[in-house]
């Protein structure tokens, strides 16, 4: 091999050939489109001495993009560049056209960062730099590959678990013409004393007048008390906070027929208007699961598990509300389970207050949407009229105390709607978030007030937390 | 099999079955006389094994003759008892397939949404085992006839006519004091209605009886938590998770979680932990003890993994399938179906007094005259 990795099977001394008829200077484009080799015979008519192999300029060759430079040697240096291929000056000062040698291609990984501890899911950003077009890019976690890519944005969302442990987020970019790069970040593990001292709580408020929602409110509008005492707001963000959630359908034998048809469709209008870093699970519950998706953000994929459920059983609400808020422990985002029962639990082993106990420590809103306006007295094997009564009204408390919302409904025609105007709730809402001035971590209630500077605003939010 | 009675044939070659044609039917008059040879028909049915078509025949004629009496039926009521008791002095036993052969017309009735000529069979077919208790004395006639009613009982627990239902369970114990279902059923029908302290010593008395069993002992348990009874109850939980193969299932599922639900309220979650991870993975399947076992950890500040609990749902979402605190909800079935097991056997083995009544000539042919 000779002038370094140049193919010299056919060297065409084209120093000889008549130029092509190429489109004149000033016209546009020149060369987009036209074969690599007529370019380069043009470079030659310009007085450029080009040397090629026809091994790497093939026939088939296009100029991919227009030169926009004005000297020669740019204009070779830019029209090679798309085909892996340089220019190199040769003996007696002819211009060699040879392979590129493979450059390191920088890697960054701008999320998530070294300072952060992440859970669950994360969007791993990387930023990859070359002039080399990108043939993929691998992401991986610690050792396994979680994901490959083909094109810009090289974005990502991982699934990375809830263990609290430090984690190696590794990006591995390769180029077309053998160009490598890779870049890593490793996030750390929560220290639980820092987690103590560094929590930043967060409050999803949603405020209405009359009987519309206000959306125009500034971060100044807002006055939070923690414990009675006046917190500092640090972030203020509207309702582009992405949604982690899980969809509660109760299935049950009075759900039968029209009514889980109408809940499966009012679920799917929430799900498909789900944004980009949006994701939820959907779960059919009776006296047991009926169905359970994954987490995912695409409508389509959740719907096709839920193909072939039929309802039928009993209800055991407590328990898979409970199982719905741990699976939202740790998640990013807004957490939210959304409800949707026509009656009240009869059979879980869990009980209301159990839950409350949850919900106390969650930061997850519950919605419940409920198929009936009130509570019709009844009672059941495993409990009586009071305790029934006390269960539903707990969760009630429950609802409310997440910063929910209970919505009644008086017939299936409305579950659509009511599905339809959480995500636009949600959409909505301001995130507020402060470091406590003070904390005790005595597991003691910490009640929360948010108020607003409007006349006549209607205020909801979580109204309080466990002090853990 | 048995052919046709020479009685019914001569009835039929008269045309005292064609209805239709008859004089009492046309002026809308209950006619008797024709109805007995109908109800005749059907016995004979019955008693040729045909139970199928025993219980056409019958549905079809008291619908036909209940409308003709226009929703008065003691008339059926009064000949149909005219025609049994002819009957019984080939013994008391065809009772057993009689009012088995009733009990079906009133699950018949009931489903066509027949509720008069329902209540109709539900009282011959309690009326048939009194009749027998009273005929068949003894520890034997006593059980059947009570099974008879409980079975019945059963029906109406299972379709929430609560009141009479208990009236019907309390009756059968009467009979036959140690009738497990009847007392499965009775408690049930009280825990339901939250009348705790009625069921509870029902429980107490199928426990010392013969008839006591594992669900019995679980309801008991369950019972005497909430009466606060809380030692007792989880000794007889302990007993009952002592030993796994001799329970039912659903039964040791449900003990494992009321055994839990006594240490959580205690704030004993460690030893919930503890019991309830032995208890997923020797009941793995079952809905609620994953749940459970979540929340315990969770109060005992080692929360399980998210996969777990998503893989421990989906490992639940069997189709078709039932929780064992929604199979402890439902009625006492399988106690239930093993007492109309036995009662099928009876009525069977009965079927042979039936044809030996209903071939007595002299009884068929007094049949068309009255």
């Amino acid at each position: 091999m000779i002038f370094g990795r140049v193919a010299l099977t056919v060297l065409c001394a084209v120093l000889v050939a008549a130029p092509p008829a190429l489109p004149q200077e000033g016209s546009q484009p020149r060369y987009l489109g036209q074969p690599l080799a007529d370019a380069l015979a043009d470079m030659q008519a310009r007085g450029l001495p080009v040397i090629y192999s026809s091994d790497l300029v093939k026939p088939e060759m296009r100029v991919r993009s227009e030169p926009t430079a004005t000297s020669l040697h740019r204009i070779l240096d830019q029209l090679l560049l798309p085909h892996g291929l340089k220019a190199q000056v040769g003996p007696r000062g002819a211009v060699l056209v040879v392979l590129r040698d493979p450059e390191p291609i920088l890697v960054a990984i701008e999320q998530p960062s070294p300072f952060q501890s992440v859970f669950e899911r994360v969007e791993v950003k990387a930023l990859v730099m070359t002039e080399e077009p990108i043939r993929k890019v691998d992401f991986y976690l610690g050792e396994e590959l979680v994901g490959t890519l083909t094109g810009p944005p090289y974005q990502l969302v991982v699934e990375v678990g809830d263990e609290n442990v430090d984690r190696e987020f590794r990006v591995e970019a390769f180029g077309r013409w053998g160009g490598f790069g890779k870049g890593s970040v490793t996030t750390r593990r929560v220290e639980i004393e820092a987690e103590l001292e560094v929590a930043l709580k967060q409050l999803f408020v949603t405020v209405d007048r009359g009987n519309r929602r206000v959306l125009d409110l500034r971060r100044e509008d807002f006055t939070v008390f923690d414990g009675g005492v006046r917190q500092t707001l640090v972030t203020f963000e509207r309702g582009d906070v992405p949604i982690t959630a899980v969809v509660l359908l109760d299935a049950s034998e009075s759900m039968k027929g029209r009514y889980l048809d109408a809940a499966l469709t009012g679920s799917h209008a929430f799900l498909s208007t789900m944004g980009r870093l949006d994701e939820a699970m959907v779960v059919l519950f009776a006296d047991r699961p009926l169905a359970v998706t994954p987490f995912s953000g695409d409508a389509a994929v959740l719907a096709a598990r839920l193909e072939n459920v039929f309802a039928g059983g009993g209800t055991a609400l407590n328990d898979h509300l409970y199982a719905s808020l741990r699976l939202l422990d740790r998640t990013q985002g807004r957490r939210v389970v959304i409800l949707l029962s026509d009656g009240a639990d009869v059979l879980s082993a869990l009980r209301m207050r159990d839950v409350l106990w949850k919900v106390r420590r969650s930061d997850a809103l519950i919605y419940w949407i409920r198929l009936q306006e009130e509570l019709q007295e009844f009672s059941s094997a495993w409990r009586d009229f009071r305790t029934n009564r006390d269960e539903w009204q707990g969760l009630e408390r429950a609802v409310k105390e997440s910063g929910g919302e209970v919505r009644s409904l008086t017939s299936i025609e409305q579950i659509q709607p009511a599905f339809e105007e959480i995500m636009a709730e949600l959409r909505g809402q301001y995130v507020l978030g402060y470091y406590p001035t003070t904390r005790t971590a005595d597991g003691a209630w910490r009640p929360v007030k948010v108020k607003v500077d409007l006349p006549s605003a209607k205020v909801r939010f979580r109204a309080g937390y466990i002090d853990n | 099999m048995r052919a046709p009675s020479i009685a019914l044939i001569l009835a039929l070659s008269l045309g005292l079955l064609s209805s239709p044609s008859t004089e009492a039917s046309r002026k809308g008059k209950f006619d008797k006389a024709e109805f007995k040879l109908g109800y005749r028909s059907a016995l004979d049915r019955l008693a040729r094994g045909e139970a199928e078509g025993a219980l056409a025949d019958l549905v079809a004629l008291e619908s036909r003759f209940g409308e003709q009496a226009r929703g008065r039926l003691e008339p059926l009521w009064k000949a149909k008892l005219s025609v049994v008791r002819d009957l019984l002095g080939a013994g008391a036993e065809l009772l057993v397939p009689v009012s088995q052969l009733h009990e079906q017309a009133y699950l018949a009735h009931r489903d066509d949404g027949s509720y008069a000529l329902a209540s109709h069979s539900r009282g011959m077919t309690i009326e048939l085992a009194e009749l027998y208790a009273e005929r068949v004395k003894g520890t034997h006639g006593m059980r059947v006839a009570g099974a008879i009613i409980t079975s019945m009982a059963g029906h109406l627990h299972a379709a929430f006519v609560d009141s009479t239902a208990t009236v019907l369970y309390q009756r059968a114990l009467e009979l036959d004091p140690d009738n497990g279902a009847a007392m499965l059923g009775l408690a049930g029908v009280f825990e339901r209605h939250g009348e705790y302290d009625k069921a509870l010593p029902v429980l107490r008395r199928l426990g010392e009886s013969t008839a006591a069993s594992p669900e019995g002992r679980l309801r008991l348990a369950v019972h005497l938590i909430r009466v606060d009874e809380r030692q007792e109850a989880e000794a007889l939980l302990l007993r009952l998770i002592a030993d796994p193969v001799r329970e039912p299932r659903w039964v040791h599922a449900v003990a494992f979680q009321e055994l839990a639900r006594i240490l959580i309220d205690r704030d004993e979650f460690e030893e919930a932990a503890a019991l309830l991870d032995g208890a997923t993975r020797t009941l793995g399947g079952d809905p609620t003890l994953p749940i459970l076992l979540a929340y315990v950890s969770d109060r005992a500040r080692r929360p399980i993994s998210k996969a777990e609990m998503t893989s421990a749902l989906r490992a639940a979402a069997i189709p078709d399938s039932e929780s064992p605190r929604y199979r402890y909800s439902r009625m006492p079935r399988r106690a239930l179906e093993a007492l109309r097991v036995a009662l099928s056997g009876e009525s069977a083995a009965q079927l042979p007094t039936l044809a030996q009544a209903l071939s007595d000539e002299d009884v068929l042919a007094s049949a068309g005259s009255r």
